[in-house]
């Protein structure tokens, strides 16, 4: 094997040599000129341009196929909305065959038609499993996890790290000592539904085995083990107001959420009729007191195409907004002028309030996740 | 050293459409860059040699068209590269259409020929790092190279952590900017 570089270049001094004996095709002043005097005498010249150029086309065309072609895709991922040349991951849904979020390795999630999508802490990635793969991977828990009969959600918590709020922690979760470390439940299909995993037989080794499952699953189990970014379809947007940071005392009560026109009125103009267009969903959502105890207020979900979301990205940056990537997500915020959402109190005066927009890429089962809590 | 050699970038495009020789100079002083330049930006090796082998190609069809211009000729060629680079994941997949049409032959790739071409990248970044003011470039070898800690650097230096912390960070500015130019 030569050195590619120099074959490169005596390929290219060969090209350059073969064009400089047919420059009468390419495109450059001379041509132009050439082509313009052939105007007036149409027959033999122009019908010798013509002649040439099918014979160029029909080398290009003798000569297709011959490269190595090979698939670009982004092998980094990111945070926020995906470069517009991207490709997105296909097919558009999926279902869901594993999920779970380890201390290590992030959140994981795992679908019946192969695709293997990590969020880490720059954005979600992708490799694809075979068949096989999928069912190595599943029965990898199963076969060690007693599934929830009640459905409840069970995981380990860490006492020292993840202190229980004020009320302690929310009635649907349990905590069990018998799961491996992970911070948020694990979920897997068995038979034609998806079980929350109550307990495990061997922590530890489940949490080995899952945090690099790349060290033990077979080649056979690997359609494509290249990392490339996932590339979503859709966006979920999640919109609403809450106090500022640090503006709710501890012991405040649960502050007012502020009603989804009121948002929209807030919202640059564009971006407004943008997300009245859709459908929103209203669903419980938590916000902090300066004590970090979580009070539920109501936000707002809608689901919008990449490129819808990417105009609503563009609407917002038009209004001057800062898009703010941090913690795994895309998100835009500004304060609400003089107002407040929550009820005033003489005596501390009034809570600072802020109108916070996310955007979250939506998974192929159609979740939608805070990537940016974990 | 030949002739061509020392002639600038616009001199070399512009022989290049009477002769195959400057062509083959510009290509011998930006390979290594615009290799890197894709090497950071795609999976593998192999992409990365098959959009570089795409841009000279597409660069010697646009040769003809070539008018020297206030930008730098090195410009054009990373503006021909971003485009290339572009269009591949518009679509997907790495085109073939400017070697197509010069009936260039493909190029295989064995290991070692990988090995050459990672190597070359990798020295493009190096080069890179050289055109620094030294004590930054010192400061980046040490900290991100050698993976010492700010105060042990400091120690060696007889400065303070911040004075280390500043070279550092300016180091890396100055080469995201050479980066964001087309640089190694």
């Amino acid at each position: 094997m030569s050195n590619p570089v120099s074959h490169l270049k005596r390929e290219l001094l060969a090209a350059a040599e073969r064009q400089q004996e047919h420059t009468v095709l390419a495109p450059n002043g001379r041509r132009r000129r050439w082509l313009e005097r052939s105007r007036a005498v149409p027959g033999r010249r122009r019908r010798l341009v013509v002649m040439l150029a099918a014979l160029a086309l029909a080398t290009a065309a003798a000569t297709a196929g011959w490269a190595i072609v090979r698939e670009v895709v982004l092998d980094k991922s990111f945070i926020g909305l995906p470069p517009v040349e991207a490709t997105p991951s296909a097919p558009e849904s999926g279902e869901l065959v594993i999920q779970y979020w380890a201390n290590i390795q992030g959140r994981i999630w795992v679908y019946a038609d192969g695709r293997l999508i990590t969020l880490r802490n720059n954005g979600f990635l992708e490799q694809r499993l075979t068949p096989e793969g999928v069912e190595l991977l599943r029965s990898e828990i199963v076969s060690t996890a007693v599934l929830a009969p009640d459905n409840r959600l069970y995981g380990y918590l860490h006492s020292a790290t993840m202190p229980p709020p004020r009320g302690g922690w929310p009635s649907y979760f349990h905590a069990s000592e018998h799961m491996p470390p992970f911070h948020a439940p694990m979920q897997v299909r068995n038979g034609d539904r998806l079980f929350y995993v109550e307990h495990v037989s061997n922590p530890e080794r489940l949490a080995e085995r899952l945090a690099d499952a790349a060290s033990w699953l077979p080649a056979s189990a690997w359609k494509d083990r290249q990392i490339r970014a996932y590339v979503a379809s859709r966006y979920t947007i999640s919109y609403f107001a809450q106090p500022k940071e640090g503006a709710l005392p501890a012991g405040a009560q649960r502050p007012q959420s502020l009603k989804r026109s009121r948002i929209l009125a807030l919202l640059p103009a564009a971006a407004a009729d943008l997300l009245r267009a859709h459908d929103a969903v209203p669903e419980q959502w938590y916000t902090d007191t300066a004590d970090h105890t979580p009070l539920p207020i109501t936000r707002y979900v809608s689901d919008l195409t990449t490129e819808e979301a990417r105009a609503l990205a563009q609407a917002l940056d038009d209004a001057g907004l800062k898009p703010q990537k941090s913690a795994n997500e895309l998100g835009y915020s500004f304060e609400i002028p003089g107002t407040s959402v929550d009820r005033p109190s003489p005596e501390k005066g009034r809570v600072q309030s802020e109108v916070i927009i996310g955007f979250e890429p939506t998974l192929p089962d159609g979740e939608h996740i805070c990537s940016g809590c974990g | 050293m030949s002739n061509a050699e020392q002639r600038s970038d616009a001199a070399l495009l512009l022989g290049a459409r009477t002769s195959s020789e400057p062509f083959g100079v510009f290509y011998e002083r930006h390979f290594p860059s615009v290799l890197a330049f894709f090497r950071r930006r795609v999976a593998g090796p192999e992409e990365a040699f098959d959009l570089t082998a795409e841009t000279f190609a597409a660069a010697l069809a646009s040769v003809p068209r070539f008018e020297p211009g206030p930008e730098p000729p090195r410009a054009w060629l990373f503006a021909i590269a971003r485009h290339k680079f572009s269009e591949a994941l518009r679509n997907s997949r790495i085109q073939d259409d400017a070697r197509r049409a010069l009936a260039m032959q493909p190029i295989q790739l064995d290991d070692e020929a990988i090995d050459i071409l990672e190597t070359t990248a990798r020295a493009a970044a190096v080069e890179l790092l050289e055109t620094l003011a030294p004590e930054q470039r010192d400061a980046i070898n040490a900290h991100h190279l050698e993976d010492r800690g700010y105060a042990e650097i400091a120690a060696e230096l007889r400065c303070s952590e911040s004075v280390i912390r500043k070279r550092v960070s300016r180091g890396l500015a100055a080469l995201q900017t050479q980066l964001r130019n087309g640089g190694a």
